[in-house]
């Protein structure tokens, strides 16, 4: 039985079935599949099962998507209407190419245009599920002189305490990934928040056992208290009923647990503890107090903007005392998760919502020729219709109705896609943000907001595919289409230029744009497990440091990230003794948030003016290299000689000298600060006495991945010693950060249990030091890899739907043609033409479109390759304009045999 | 006919009902029909139906304890209410009618 361990269905049906069914009979109907299904892989074998189910799911899909359509429109909706929606039904059975292809695209073009404005909406401006989650704010300051936005601080915080009533439950937080070691050894690692005991009333929620952190806890003398989120209380101390009491050590400190929370609490990001964030007196002098990040809820009766001038006038007033400090900042109120302002979030939405229109627009336009193409078929049903009264509202309604059927499937199924994808993607976004989990305010569902555009789109959609091509179809004369009906002439209908242009259009786009899609899917494709070294056989982990007490001065903390880098050196000795290890390797960011430094002018020899460019900077160790299978392919790589504190040499690797030098010779070339960017981010040359550069001594082949993941990017490594300090470092603005390596450890066959004795290794050094992500090389990176090929997979899925709806153009084109001319063929052959004059008579237009698509396409090609970087890209061009004429051709294959096969006096006895 | 009037397919699964008796659910209906008719039942047609005929009152469900051999979700069961039963015997009724002295006719058929 499915519950007893046997195969499970497959799991992606399973979810696709959740979505689809209705919520009030979701289980049991799942249910009961999943019964079937156990019988099944009993009776017939996994295999057959797990077919089985799938053609269940669709099954289920499709009919109570239906339903569910009908369910909206019967009530409101006269009887006929439902009629027409169930013929609708029938007509896709009875059409299952037009379904198919219809339903894809329409399918793929709403899921797209769903996913990335839920996307946006849930990056931008979240809900918190929490009790009126949308007063809770977050404060922090602009910050006219530097741009962008600073940190409060500890001080401020202290401040607005006691003078800004607009807000209440004023608290602050820190946040750090930690080392946790429970009482009976079990250790793993905590996103850990400092926090004021507001944090938790703020937010309303209960703890699940014990309690949270009160005020008492934050007072500096206050012994060591901890409140646990769900996961380490289950994972650390084996969900221990009375875990209260306990002793836990988060970064090797003895603290006691006071209380649990519940699932899915993780204020203020994902954090799953909480420590209180203590003040003492000298961080609360605002020279020396430590950035952290406010938070409040808004009191009854208090808006944004009442809190914000209530703010502005605290911020005056503190300027007055301290312009040093304040003169340049104004404050800013905003809702706790928001990223943008709402002015920009509907900008943005809008931008997106357009786009993705657009998109089904394309899509719908070409459904709508196909269904043209077909409603020419039914054109004696109409014109018998509209003879005995019909009006040609009531055939267009029944039209759209039709459309609607079409549509309106595809739509829900493409908000189901969408769900299951925004799943996903965000999992995957958030793990390649290097995020320890998604923020707990993540939510998966569609918004209403969401929902609703999604039923605009379907409107449109329905209009387009159902009453575009119903009014062109009853317009005109009935007299007359009648006459032409009893004739067997055919009727009046045209394959009108508005067809015509749309199939050269597609064809165009095609030829444009399908060649940047297909190299940008080819780059996500390339073969990432060719990482240069043996990936599975090298461990990575985060090695990171935490101080005792923030350092306060750029001396103590220039002091604590030279200490560190000794300890982080101990280290590596450590473990490089270990019998299982053969190499061992540490490389460090230039920064720990983000490791791209702009600004700098590249020197070349003379033969090229100077560039300023853009380049990832690593650190990296003397084995680093080497481990990583960088070889030099030009000049040296770094060795020994390069690892001297005067050391001014760096090496490239192939992509940057791709990129800034376009292949020429990079050795010898001088980086220096370039002084038209001063100051674009923090940088090496900063720390090195004025005037000195870099010298590029080597060029390296790119590592299949690098410390940072894959090696798709410019990068310069940096010998580890050139910069043991760098501004960013330092943390004079922003939040502090703690210095953070990554550990790269080489294997010997036989390193059984390493994993594990790598956390001793560690933790003998020093026990504060915390050790995260441990994994091979291969599993740290699989996700980075894995986005980039499901961004493949898009490019692949829409260049696949356009091609797919150019040549089903073509075909209906094709066909219509024939069906419409039989007769005239049929007196052609009659009176003597030649096969290859038909053919060319009839198959002209098809092919002059292909021409004038491919031609039009090249034409708008060629310089958006010329401007790419794809390298792949003219020979796609190449590919898919021969892709689209020889589907073009082979999409006339069918209508060609038909007309070939017409025997004039069979075709002139039936007319 | 009446103005509820029952289709083919909502006949066969109150038929269905009726004949299991007890402790009815989706599974032994699907596999009723497909035993008595010899004709291969849409699984999602039956789920489909029994649910309209539900908000038509003809029918009520209940639903039972989860059990851990369905991946943990409970089963709906269903039997057929006194409107049900009704709609029932006025089908019968229509078809009896439409069917009466035409026995005759139809064996002299070829």
């Amino acid at each position: 039985m499915t519950g007893n361990g046997g195969p499970r269905p497959p799991r992606l049906a399973r979810r696709l079935l959740h979505a689809a069914l209705p919520a009030d009979v979701r289980d049991d109907v799942a249910g009961d599949v999943e019964e079937v299904f156990a019988d099944r892989c009993r009776e017939r074998g996994p295999f057959r099962a797990k077919v089985w189910f799938w053609g269940q799911t669709l099954s289920l899909a499709t009919r109570f998507a239906v339903e569910r359509v009908r369910d909206a429109l019967l009530p409101s909706g006269s009887a006929s209407f439902g009629l027409d929606l169930r013929l609708g039904l029938r007509m896709l059975v009875k059409y299952p190419m037009l379904t198919l292809i219809g339903g894809i695209a329409i399918t793929i073009a709403v899921a797209l245009g769903v996913g990335a404005s839920e996307f946006v909406r849930d990056m931008m401006a979240p809900t918190l599920p929490l009790d009126e989650g949308d007063r809770i704010v977050r404060v922090r300051f602009n910050d006219a002189e530097a741009g962008g936005t600073a940190a409060a601080t500890l001080y401020d915080l202290d401040a607005w305490r006691g003078s800004v009533s607009s807000l209440e439950d004023l608290g602050a937080y820190t946040t750090l990934q930690q080392g946790l070691v429970s009482d009976r050894g079990e250790a793993g690692t905590v996103s850990l928040a400092r926090v004021s005991a507001s944090a938790f009333t703020v937010t309303r929620v209960p703890p699940m056992l014990g309690r949270f952190l009160g005020p008492a806890d934050e007072a500096p003398d206050a012994p060591p208290v901890v409140v646990l989120g769900h996961a380490p209380w289950q994972n650390l101390l084996g969900g221990d009923p009375d875990p209260i009491g306990r002793i836990v050590q988060p970064g090797g400190t003895p603290t006691t647990v006071v209380g649990v929370m519940p699932e899915g609490y993780g204020f203020p990001q994902m954090q799953d503890a909480w420590i209180p964030l203590h003040a003492s007196s000298a961080e609360l002098q605002p020279e020396t107090a430590s950035a952290v990040a406010v938070f409040g809820r808004l009191a009854p009766e208090a808006t944004l903007e009442s809190a914000q001038s209530e703010l502005e006038v605290a911020v005056r007033r503190a300027a007055a005392d301290h312009p040093e400090v304040y003169e340049h900042l104004t404050p800013r109120v905003e809702g706790f998760a928001s990223r943008a302002p709402s002015g920009t979030l509907t900008l943005v939405l809008s931008g997106v919502g357009a786009l993705f229109a657009f998109l089904l627009v394309v899509a719908c336009a070409n459904v709508a020729t196909l269904v043209f193409a077909r409603t020419v078929t039914r054109e004696g049903e109409i014109a018998v219709r509209t003879a005995l009264g019909a009006t040609r509202r009531r055939i267009v309604l029944q039209l759209f109705a039709e459309a609607l059927v079409l549509v309106g499937g595809a739509t829900l199924l493409g908000m189901a896609l969408a769900r299951l994808a925004i799943g996903e993607i965000s999992r995957l976004f958030f793990v390649i943000q290097q995020a320890p989990a998604r923020p707990f305010w993540w939510n998966d569902a569609l918004s209403s907001t969401t929902v609703m555009y999604a039923f605009v789109l379907a409107a449109v959609g329905a209009v387009m595919v159902g009453v575009v091509p119903g009014l062109k179809a009853t317009g005109g004369e009935v007299q007359p289409r009648l006459g032409q009906l009893s004739t067997g002439s055919g009727g009046g209908l045209r394959f009108g230029g508005m067809w015509t242009v749309v199939i050269v259009l597609q064809v165009a786009l095609s030829v444009a744009f399908l060649p940047l899609a297909v190299s940008q899917a080819g780059l996500a494709f390339a073969d990432h497990e060719d990482t240069g070294f043996p990936a599975h056989e090298v461990l990575t982990a985060q090695l990171g440091r935490d101080p005792a007490t923030p350092p306060r001065t750029v001396e103590e903390r220039t002091a604590f990230l030279e200490e560190s880098a000794r300890v982080f050196e101990e280290v590596r000795e450590a473990i490089a003794a270990d019998p299982a290890v053969e190499s061992v390797a540490l490389a460090r960011g230039l920064s720990a948030v983000n490791h791209v430094v702009s600004g700098y002018e590249l020197v070349g020899d003379g033969s090229a003016p100077s560039v300023a460019t853009r380049a990832r900077i690593l650190l990296v160790d003397p084995g680093y290299l080497e481990l990583m299978g960088a070889t030099a392919v030009a000049g040296q790589t770094l060795g020994a000689s390069h690892f001297t504190p005067d050391s001014r040499s760096v090496v490239v690797n192939e992509h940057f000298v791709d990129a800034w030098l376009e292949g020429r010779n990079a050795v010898g070339a001088r980086l220096r600060v370039s002084e038209a960017q001063p100051g674009s981010e923090a940088s090496i040359v900063d720390v090195l006495d004025d005037g000195t550069s870099l010298e590029i001594v080597g060029v390296v082949r790119n590592p299949g991945i690098d410390a940072f993941g894959p090696g798709t990017h410019p990068v310069i490594y940096a010998p580890l010693d050139i910069a043991p300090v760098t501004p960013r470092d330092v943390g004079l603005v922003g939040m502090p950060q703690a210095p953070a390596a990554q550990l790269f450890v080489r294997m010997r066959p036989d390193a059984g249990g390493l994993t594990s004795r790598l956390y001793a290794h560690v933790s003998g050094v020093e026990s504060a030091l915390r050790l995260s992500d441990v994994g091979t090389a291969a599993e740290t990176w699989r996700p980075v890899h894995l986005g980039e090929r499901i961004g493949g997979w898009i490019f692949m899925g829409v260049a696949g739907i356009v091609l797919m709806l150019s040549v089903a153009g073509i075909y209906a084109l094709m066909s219509f043609t024939v069906s419409r001319r039989t007769r005239e063929i049929a007196i052609r052959t009659a009176v003597g033409a030649g096969r290859r004059q038909i053919v060319g008579i009839i198959f002209g237009r098809a092919v002059a479109q292909l021409a004038v698509g491919v031609l039009l396409g090249s034409l708008i090609a060629v310089p958006v390759l010329r401007d790419g970087v794809a390298d792949q890209g003219p020979r796609a061009l190449v590919i898919v304009a021969t892709v689209l004429l020889v589907a073009g051709v082979a999409a006339c294959l069918v209508p060609v045999r038909r007309v070939l096969e017409i025997e004039p006096a069979m075709a002139m006895r039936s007319e | 006919m009446s103005q509820r009037g029952l289709g083919e397919f909502e006949q066969l699964v109150l038929l269905a009902i009726l004949q299991l008796g007890e402790d009815v659910y989706g599974v032994p209906i699907v596999e009723e029909i497909e035993r008595r008719t010899g004709r291969p039942v849409v699984r999602a047609a039956v789920y489909v139906t029994l649910r309209r005929l539900e908000k038509k009152g003809l029918v009520r469900s209940w639903m039972g304890e989860p059990t851990d051999d369905r991946g943990g979700k409970p089963r709906r069961y269903v039997a057929v209410e006194a409107e049900g039963r009704q709609a029932l015997r006025e089908a019968r009724a229509v078809m009896d009618e439409m069917w009466r002295g035409l026995d005759p006719a139809l064996e002299e058929a070829p």
